[in-house]
Formats: structure tokens, C-alpha cells, sequence
């Protein structure tokens, strides 16, 4: 099978020294990420994307993977033994993982928990490896047209489940799409809303503004919040966490279908590891015969979403490398990171940079591989970690992101909009306006507006090229049925947990 | 205690703020793309976004405000004073980093707002405080300098 050759390239390109490292320091700083509430995997991505613009687009891309799949992992470990989710895909291991921790057994859930993670990202690596490039073979025949209305499609279902309300979703796409017109117009050159100054003339960069808006409004917001958060005290060298063969096979079929849920969850823009995990709890709890357990400590009840929330991660990469559709907030931030190299993600990256993303994939595996060993056997380290680092969190955020900006273009006009933008996140989180559209709609804008002006000039200006072209038509009446189907799925379950980490 | 902007049968104060902050956004828009334009050479021009991201906006604010009508008010209710002191100063000193950055150098921005930080918002003693910021500035100076090679500003120090 030729996906198998170009993964064997791509292990050699995994495998390089550096790259390894950088591979091992990502997943071990997804893990932390992921364990400590108050970051999430998106602004720990686009707060160190400055820093790895140095270390080339294998290497910096394989990092800034490592560090969002990590997250994933990390997540359980506060979930479990504070009660508390270190990020919002880990909101449903609450439910029973605490559960177990009272009752002794954190080690347990721990360690179903790291290898349904290992199980679930794994596969959907194996999935993005066999769909990804003939999707973007077909991605190959799209024309202006279908481009735009496959970025509608994208806006919808990103804003159309990220949030409470389809209408505020739309509204931070509108400022996404507004900051992104700042700047040169792509095809007239003519500048745009940049009122005489310099710095606005090259656009607005969206490192900063993501930054801004998941790094540093997250801070600012924890500051209200009361921290009173204890660790479960428990037994947690590897003997206790590495599962028993009984609890893998009461485990086995969870994680089976929490793979499957998460990649097709993982696969579509806007649903996330968040709505995957509940999914799989949903799942597990119908087709379980002990249904009342859930909620009191049923393994069934961490294995599956555990599983699901990580199958989410390979899955994402599917839209984002094939069609550059980033699926979330996270794949936005690291699609941006490709466009920084000079990559632009799409059908035609598969062909102009395999290296990069055959390295990533291949890396993806030794990834997996690498988290749940530290998953497993070195969970006493990292919560010590995470108990000496707390106090000093905040400054240390603020240090890392003020320095990672600094560096992209050491401009500090970028310190400035990095800071407007935080405010402008905390405003947004009051508010209840996600902030994942906004980031989309800065990445996408202009290339809509380009897909949209050739369409447009095709068609002697007439829009009906996007209803008379059948691939375009599809994607307008999917992008219909999404807004449709958000706005029902959140007046009919009020109650159901989003999160801006939806976007993942 | 937060505001409670609980009112019968209306919008919040939030929500109506938010509403017309994004109508002025429109307004700003439709306004300063007036030397654009809409058509050029029987091609779409530099104003066709713009506008229909004005209209949109203009649209989807109208909808904002009747969800918040329908809501009944006060779904919002955002912090008051007390609450909002920590935030506030967390904004403050991120705003004193832009403005010492270039100005004292980036490892003297980085003790002083740390130190700042530290001894002001998270209440540690004034050694540990110190000693913290001092170890901040130094894994900076490491990591960015050293390590990445990024060539961070001098400052006082030039």
C-alpha cells in the first residue's frame, strides 16, 4: 500500500534526534497542560508556536501536536483525583473517574484511562494516515467555487456547535472575518481599515490575537474564580495504575466504540472532543446491562470517552491537512503555524511537503507511544510537577506568551494586540461568545473573500455559480442543516456542557 | 456580589451594550470603506466583504438582542468591583510589560512585573517574590536568548 512507503519516510523524518526530543518535550508539556485547569490546549499551542518558529516546520509542527494530543492525556489526571477537568474534553471522566478515586481505585481509572487514550489515538492515527490523503485527492478537483462554499460549510459547523448560542457563534465569527479584511487586499493591493499606520498595514497576525484570546483571557478569568483545589490522596506507582487483564477486557469494547465516535466526531469542524466524550458516555451507559452504575464509578463510563476525546486528535488533522479546514480552535492555531512556514495546508500539502506531514504522522504514533508510558508510570512525578508549578502559573503564562509573541517579529505592537485581544477573550467569555470563530474567521477570511471574488468573477458576477455547481450546492445545504441542527441541539439540551475547548 | 441586571421582560444591560457596540462596529465598517470600491473592471471589488459582513453583523445583532429579550434579561451578570480587582490587575501589569518592554529591556519588564505579580496578586513574601521574578528572568534569558537565538530587547542595558 503506498500510504505505508510514505509512512516508512515519514518514521525516518520521526525518528531524527530532534525531532524525537522535540516530540517527548511536547507530549510531556501537553500532559502538564492538560493536567493544570486554567490553560487549555489551544493557548499552550499558540503560546509556544513563536517560540518553535526556529526549529523549522517538522520539527515545530511535531511539537505543537505533541503538546495538543498530551493535553488530552493530562486531562484525566486532575479529573480523576480532584473532581476537577484540567481541560473541557475531561468534563465527562469526572462523572465516575472521581468517583473511583473515593473509593481507592484512582489507579485503576488512571490506568484505563492512559490506555484507552494510547487505544483511541492510535487508531484515528491510523485513520487520518488511510483518509486524509484521498480526501485530498478529491479536494484537488474543487474550484473557487466549491472552495467557498466548503468554507461556509466550515464556518457553520464550527459556529454552529461551539457555545450556547448559534447567534453569539456568528456574531465572533463576523470579528474573526472583520480583523482578517485589515490590511493589503489580496487582489487590488489597495489597503484596508489600517487608517494610515505601519503596523496595521501587513494585517493583523493571528498568533497574537489566539494568544490573546486562549492564553491570556483564560488567566484573566481564573482570577475570579475561588482555587480550592485538593488531591485525592492515593497510591499511585505503576503497579497500581497498569491495568488488570480483567479490566481490559470489561474495557475492550468501550474503547472500541469510544474510537469510533471520536474519529467521526474528530472529522467534522466544530463538534470536538467535548461533544465526543459525551457521546461515548451516552453511548456506554444505553448499551450498558448496569446502567445504574454510571455516575458512581463504572469503568465503562472512563474508558469510552477517554477513548473518544483522544481518537478526536488524529481525527482533526483529517480536514485541517486534506482540505485546510481547521476542525476547532486548536487545528486552527496549528494550521496557522503550517501558513507561518510558508505551507499552505489544503489537497496540495500532501504533495509539496510530505516530509512534514508524513513526519507528523509517523511522530503521532511514537507520540501515543511515549504518553502512555508517562501516563502509567510517572503520574506521582507529574502531579508533584503540577503542585510545585501553581503558584507561579500565571507569571509563568504571561513570561512565556510576552516572550513567544515578541519573537515572531519582534515587534512589541504585538505585545499590545496580544494584551487588547486577552481583554477582548475575557469580555467574550463574560459575554458567552466563543472565542474559536474568531480565530477561524482571522485564518479563513481572506481566502474566502478570494474564493468568493474568482467565483464571482467566473460567473460574470452572478451568484448563482454556488447553487448550479452540485458539489457547492451540497456544501451550502449541509452548511443549512448544520445551523439548523446547533440551534436545536442547544435549545433541547440546555444543560449539555460546551466549552470554548469544544473547538479542542 | 455581581451587577444583577435581572429585569422583567427585557434585555440586560450587557446584552444591549454588546448590541450596540456591534452596530457601531457596522456603522465604523460601512463608513471607512467608502473610498473602496464595490465594483472593479465587471469584477467583485476590495468593499464587497466588507459590506456583507456589515450587513451580517448588522442582521445577527438584531437576532442577538430579541435571544436576549426572549431570554428575559439578565442572563449575563457580570462581575462586580471586588471580584473584578485581580482581573483587573492582571490586565494592568500585562499592559506595564508592553509599556516597559522596550523601554527597560525585556529581562528588567520581566522581574519587575513578576515581582509585581507575585508579591501583589498571588500575596507571596517579598524574598520569595523576588527570588521567583529573578528565576523568570533568568529561564527567559535561557531559553530565548541561549537556546532559540530570539534576540530579546536590551533595553537600559543598549
Amino acid at each position: 500500500m503506498q500510504e505505508l512507503q510514505f509512512l516508512l519516510e515519514g518514521f525516518k523524518v520521526a525518528f531524527l534526534p530532534t525531532n524525537l526530543l522535540v516530540c517527548a518535550i511536547g507530549v510531556i508539556i501537553g500532559t502538564l497542560v492538560g493536567a493544570m485547569p486554567g490553560i487549555g490546549p489551544t493557548g499552550a499551542v499558540a503560546m509556544l508556536l513563536a517560540a518553535t518558529y526556529k526549529l523549522g516546520p517538522d520539527a515545530a509542527i511535531i511539537m505543537l501536536a505533541g503538546i495538543y494530543y498530551g493535553t488530552q492525556y493530562g486531562g484525566t489526571i486532575t479529573s480523576v483525583l480532584m473532581g476537577l477537568p484540567g481541560e473541557a474534553a475531561s468534563v465527562v471522566t469526572v462523572f465516575d473517574g472521581y468517583q473511583l478515586a473515593k473509593q481507592g481505585k484512582a489507579g485503576k481509572a488512571l490506568g484505563i484511562a492512559a490506555v484507552g487514550s494510547f487505544v483511541g489515538g492510535t487508531l484515528s492515527v491510523i485513520g487520518l494516515m488511510l483518509v486524509g490523503p484521498r480526501l485530498a485527492n478529491l479536494a484537488l478537483m474543487f474550484g473557487p467555487a466549491e472552495y467557498f462554499t466548503l468554507m461556509v460549510l466550515a464556518f457553520s459547523l464550527v459556529t454552529s456547535f461551539a457555545g450556547k448560542s448559534v447567534i453569539r457563534g456568528f456574531l465572533s465569527l463576523m470579528l474573526g472575518l472583520i480583523l482578517s479584511m485589515v490590511g493589503q487586499d489580496v487582489i487590488t493591493g489597495l489597503q484596508r481599515f489600517t487608517f494610515d499606520q505601519v503596523a496595521l498595514s501587513e494585517g493583523i497576525n493571528f498568533l497574537p490575537v489566539s494568544i490573546g484570546l486562549f492564553g491570556l483571557a483564560e488567566i484573566i478569568s481564573g482570577y475570579e474564580r475561588e482555587k480550592k483545589e485538593e488531591w485525592i490522596k492515593a497510591d499511585l506507582r505503576w503497579s497500581k495504575v497498569m491495568p488488570s487483564l480483567r479490566d481490559l477486557r470489561e474495557s475492550s469494547w468501550p474503547m472500541a466504540r469510544g474510537t469510533v465516535t471520536g474519529f467521526f466526531a474528530g472529522t467534522l469542524p466544530g463538534v470536538g472532543a467535548t461533544i465526543a466524550s459525551f457521546l461515548s458516555y451516552g453511548i456506554e451507559r444505553r448499551l450498558s446491562k448496569e446502567p445504574e452504575k454510571f455516575g458512581k464509578g463504572a469503568i465503562a463510563g472512563v474508558a469510552g470517552p477517554e477513548t473518544a476525546n483522544n481518537a478526536v486528535t488524529g481525527a482533526a488533522f483529517v480536514p485541517m491537512l486534506s482540505l485546510g479546514i481547521p476542525a476547532g480552535g486548536t487545528s486552527a492555531v496549528l494550521m496557522g503555524a503550517l501558513i507561518m512556514f510558508g505551507l499552505q495546508p489544503g489537497p496540495t500539502l500532501f504533495r509539496d511537503a510530505p516530509g512534514v506531514v508524513w513526519g507528523l504522522i509517523a511522530s503521532m504514533y511514537i507520540g501515543n507511544v511515549m504518553l502512555v508510558i508517562i501516563n502509567v508510570g510517572f503520574i506521582p512525578a507529574i502531579v508533584y510537577i503540577m503542585d510545585r508549578i501553581k503558584p507561579y502559573l500565571s507569571m509563568t503564562i504571561l513570561l512565556l506568551a510576552v516572550c513567544g509573541v515578541y519573537s515572531f517579529q519582534n515587534s512589541p505592537v504585538d505585545i499590545l494586540i496580544m494584551v487588547s485581544a486577552g481583554v477582548l477573550g475575557y469580555f467574550l467569555k463574560k459575554m458567552e461568545f466563543p472565542a474559536a470563530p474568531v480565530i477561524l474567521g482571522m485564518l479563513l477570511g481572506q481566502m474566502a473573500e478570494q474564493s468568493l471574488r474568482q467565483s464571482l468573477v467566473i460567473s460574470q458576477g452572478s451568484p448563482l455559480i454556488f447553487v448550479q455547481k452540485p458539489l457547492a450546492a451540497t456544501f451550502l445545504v449541509l452548511a443549512v442543516v448544520s445551523v439548523v441542527l446547533g440551534a436545536m441541539s442547544i435549545k433541547g439540551k440546555g444543560k449539555v456542557l460546551r466549552s470554548d475547548d469544544a473547538q479542542q | 456580589m455581581g451587577m444583577d441586571n435581572r429585569r422583567r421582560g427585557g434585555i440586560g444591560r450587557p446584552e444591549l451594550i454588546t448590541g450596540l457596540v456591534m452596530w457601531i462596529l457596522v456603522g465604523g465598517i460601512v463608513f471607512t470603506s467608502g473610498y473602496m470600491p464595490f465594483w472593479v473592471d465587471k469584477s467583485p471589488g476590495p468593499r464587497l466583504m466588507p459590506i456583507i459582513i456589515a450587513v451580517c453583523t448588522a442582521i445577527l445583532a438584531v437576532l442577538y438582542w430579541i435571544e436576549a429579550w426572549r431570554a428575559g434579561g439578565g442572563e449575563v451578570k457580570f462581575p462586580g468591583v471586588t471580584e473584578l480587582k485581580k482581573p483587573l490587575g492582571f490586565i494592568a501589569l500585562s499592559f506595564l510589560v508592553f509599556f516597559l518592554w522596550e523601554r527597560l529591556g525585556a529581562i528588567l519588564a520581566i522581574l519587575v512585573v513578576g515581582f509585581l505579580e507575585l508579591k501583589l496578586m498571588e500575596r507571596h513574601s517579598w524574598l520569595r517574590s523576588f527570588l521567583a521574578a529573578s528565576a523568570m528572568c533568568l529561564f527567559a534569558w535561557v531559553v530565548f536568548q541561549v537556546i532559540l537565538g530570539i534576540p530579546l530587547p536590551m533595553g537600559i542595558f543598549k
